[in-house]
């Protein structure tokens, strides 16, 4: 690779961040973190760009720079223009790093137009906003001046009788100022009369601080007046004789002003401790709410650097090193079958430990390749920002679970079709805002962006708050196409299905954005690819919500291996609940097929029925207990043999579409063990119905 | 940790009205009607203060706070008392029994809240 291709690698990761940042900006502008970040990403590209010959890039960032750089100093306040050139400034960016320098004739006058508005943005804010930098500068002044306070805090001995915590005042002053202390340890006695029960020590305070004599005398206010002593004093010129007379008086001591005032510029350095007051009653939200906007901070600086720490690989060794683990992993349980038949203790030992290295190393090769779908829904906000923009909608985009990994492999391939089906949201779904007003929705609808796990998938849910699908359009459309008859009766989640068939669109007029001739076919065919499922639910005026299901990994799984007959099946691990034994005629026999587990009958699927096979029953059977999208339901076999490790290897393209298999993978001893498909078994068998 | 006030008080509206106004602090408030009552409470629970009345019926506020001083194990805790009493010289005995602080009835609110607030903040435990 060389040096500007590092640069062009580099550079968009940067501005990849960038956005998100941005986004971030838009809705909450005193973002400090994403204004810094914003302006490290600007300082950064302007710098290397021009090293690499990208003098395009450094002429647009350095503007920016300095518009940032402003807003960081809080001499500038962020504004829509600004975001909104931040955005157009990126684009040129990327177009700019993919042609490497290479722009026809369109493009550079796009270029031309945004440097033009970076330009105006800065010549123009830079002169209102120097009349604004100065009235701030006087507020300050203002609010800088601080009283200073001597106070003598003499407890009485007794003070804990009274259930007073004597130290409990410092915590108080640190609320609303800074103090130094000086304890008097003279009144201690000597150790063999000493008593716990009773105070010894008294201090001298100087305080520094925003809050009139009152205040401080009301944190005392459990004292008496023989107990403690406030005086102000000028901070600066605490020359007054009075003062030190009286301190004379009080403690038998001298000082002089100039230690006084020693002590004061110390506590004027020292970073202020706790400056703003905290009120006990009333403000105690107030509090907790500052507390989580520092932890905000915090987690995002702890973020920052997290991100630093990363290695980048490119994808190619990733998946070369899967390849290599999978095969590791088929050959483990070659070997592990060999030692079955060899009975040699150390040996199996051995394998033993192989085992769980080989289980642990794949484990951490699968990890590698997850990438968390934020890194999708990023891209997601993009678009829907642009795209409600050029709609004139108002939408916003809220996202969960975004942390929820996903093979890097599926991620990839996702992106299409979550574009697809959220630029369908917008388009079709989301109403616009005089209508939505007619039919007391919001104003601004919403596209939300779930994704969570559930067993050995992952779903992913996009919902939105439009117009929802309407049932009997979809049924005259499919007529009108000849996909159904007249006549057919059709269940509403099979009416909904029609929509993923080729050539069919409910759209009225097919518009720019979504009629791209992508249609949802192509989703779920995308969707299918990956061994996913895909369906859509809607209410009319309520939404529409399309949900993906997709496996956690492409390629191992952790299985149960079943026998039926003479053949091994495999069923995945995450889904299996528990295995009982029973008796087999007992349930082939019986009219209802039903199992009773923890006081619920399940339904029960005999997989030697859904096979066809007229053998002989054996006496005994396995019930394995299968919990999919939370609902249990129960298999029959022969035998369970314990688990196994699967590399899942995807059926023929004659196979492709079987019903009960979702892929097939090798044997410790080289046979073929299909495995079942748990999910579609539900489907097949309609049970769904049933546990509903 | 939640901390826990003991109100006493023979009047039942005084101790409602006392338990409304520090609804805020987030307490779990504990209600005896009389000094031998309120004793009972100290057994085997933490109280972070004591709010009492002077004049009532039984054990009155100067021996019940007589008597939680005395003990060692429990006998730092803040004691707010609470009364109306105007009489020099029963306030003199009272404020011989340590008393971390008095407040006359009627009290403002606000004042009442505060001195609650504060008391927790700079109690012992």
């Amino acid at each position: 690779m060389d040096f500007q291709e590092k640069f062009v690698e580099e550079a968009r990761e940067l501005v990849y961040g960038l956005e998100s940042r941005l986004i971030s900006l838009e809705s909450n502008p005193g973002d400090k973190v994403a204004v810094d970040e914003v302006f490290r990403v600007m300082h950064t590209l302007k710098g290397t760009a021009s090293m690499f010959g990208f003098e395009s890039i450094e002429q647009i960032t350095h503007q920016l720079e300095t518009i940032y750089d402003l807003i960081r100093d809080d001499k500038q306040r962020i504004t829509d223009e600004i975001v909104n050139v931040t955005f157009s400034a990126i684009d040129i960016i990327k177009i700019i790093l993919d042609k490497t320098n290479n722009l026809d004739s369109e493009e550079q006058s796009l270029f031309n137009e945004v440097l033009n508005k970076i330009n105006k943005l800065g010549v123009a804010d830079e002169t209102i906003n120097k009349t604004q930098v100065k009235k701030e500068a006087k507020k300050e002044d203002q609010e800088i001046k601080q009283r200073g306070y001597y106070i003598l805090y003499k407890p009485d001995e007794d003070i804990y009788f009274r259930g007073i915590k004597p130290l409990g005042i410092f915590f108080d002053l640190n609320d609303i100022g800074k103090y130094k202390a000086f304890p008097f340890l003279d009144k201690v006695p000597d150790p063999e009369d000493f008593n716990p029960d009773k105070f010894f020590i008294y201090w001298d305070i100087f305080f520094l601080s925003n809050y009139p004599p009152q205040e401080i005398k009301d944190i005392f206010l459990f004292f008496g007046e023989e107990e403690y002593f406030v005086y102000e004093l000028n901070p600066d010129h605490p020359d007054e004789k009075e003062f030190f007379a009286k301190y004379t008086k009080l403690t038998g001591k001298k000082l002089n002003p100039a230690q006084v005032e020693d002590v004061f510029e110390t506590l004027k350095n020292i970073d202020n401790i706790a400056s703003h007051r905290q009120e006990y009653i009333g403000r105690k939200d107030e509090k907790t709410e500052k507390e989580t906007t520092l932890k905000d901070i915090v987690k995002k600086t702890e973020d920052i650097v997290k991100k630093s720490s990363t290695i980048r690989v490119s994808a190619d060794k990733l998946d070369y090193l899967i390849t290599n683990v999978s095969e590791f992993v088929t050959l483990y349980s070659q070997i592990s079958l060999f030692t079955k038949s060899i009975e040699n203790k150390e040996l199996n030992k051995s394998i033993q430990a192989l085992g769980k290295l080989s289980k642990k190393l794949r484990d951490n090769a699968l990890e590698l390749r997850l990438v968390p779908i934020n890194e999708l829904s990023l891209k997601l906000h993009r678009l829907i920002r642009d795209l409600s923009r050029k709609l004139n909608k108002e939408v916003s985009f809220i996202t969960e679970g975004t942390d929820t990994e996903l093979d890097k492999t599926i991620i990839d391939n996702l992106e299409d079709p979550l574009m697809h089906i959220i630029r369908n949201s917008l388009d079709h779904g989301i109403e616009d805002k005089e209508t939505r007003q007619k039919i007391d929705k919001p104003d601004s609808g919403i596209i939300r962006l779930t994704a969570f796990y559930s067993g050995a998938y992952v779903f992913i849910q996009i919902q939105d708050d439009g117009r929802g699908i309407d049932l009997d359009i979809i049924w005259q459309k499919a007529v009108e196409k000849g996909f159904i008859s007249g006549n057919a009766q059709l269940t509403k989640r099979e009416l909904y299905d029609l929509l993923f068939l080729p050539g069919f669109t409910t759209a009225e007029n097919v518009s720019k954005i979504s009629g791209r001739g992508v249609g949802m076919d192509v989703v779920k065919q995308k969707i299918n690819e990956l061994r996913g499922e895909i369906e859509i639910d809607s209410e009319i005026n309520l939404g529409t919500s399309v949900t993906i299901k997709l496996p956690l990994t492409l390629s191992i799984i952790d299985t149960l291996k079943v026998r039926i007959e003479d053949l091994v099946y495999l069923l995945p691990l995450a889904v299996v609940e528990t295995c009982i034994g029973v008796k087999y005629h007992q349930l082939v026999n019986s009219t209802k097929k039903q199992y009773e587990y923890e006081n619920t009958l399940l339904p029960v699927i005999i997989l030697r029925d859904e096979f066809n096979l007229k053998n002989d029953l054996p006496e005994n059977g396995k019930i394995v207990i299968i919990k999919q999208y939370e609902k249990k339901y129960c298999l029959l076999v022969d035998q369970v043999l314990g688990d196994h490790q699967a590399v899942i290897k995807p059926l023929g393209d004659l196979h492709k579409k079987h019903e009960y298999f979702s892929g097939v993978s090798v044997m410790g001893d080289g046979s073929l063990a299909l495995i079942l498909d748990t999910g579609k078994l539900l489907t097949i068998n309609k049970l769904v119905h049933h546990l509903n | 940790m939640k901390k826990t006030i003991l109100v006493v008080d023979d009047f039942e509206n005084t101790r409602w009205i006392i338990k409304n106004s520090l609804s805020k602090l987030d307490c779990e408030i504990l209600e005896a009607s009389e000094g031998s009552g309120a004793l009972k409470f100290f057994d085997g629970r933490d109280i972070d203060l004591l709010i009492t009345d002077l004049n009532m019926p039984g054990m009155n506020g100067i021996e019940l706070v007589k008597e939680v001083r005395s003990n060692k194990s429990y006998g730092f805790i803040p004691i707010i008392m609470l009364t109306t009493e105007k009489n020099i010289e029963k306030m003199n005995e009272a404020s011989k029994a340590n008393l971390t602080a008095w407040v006359s009835k009627p009290f403002k609110y606000d004042d009442f809240v505060k001195i609650v607030a504060k008391c927790l903040n700079q109690s012992i435990r």
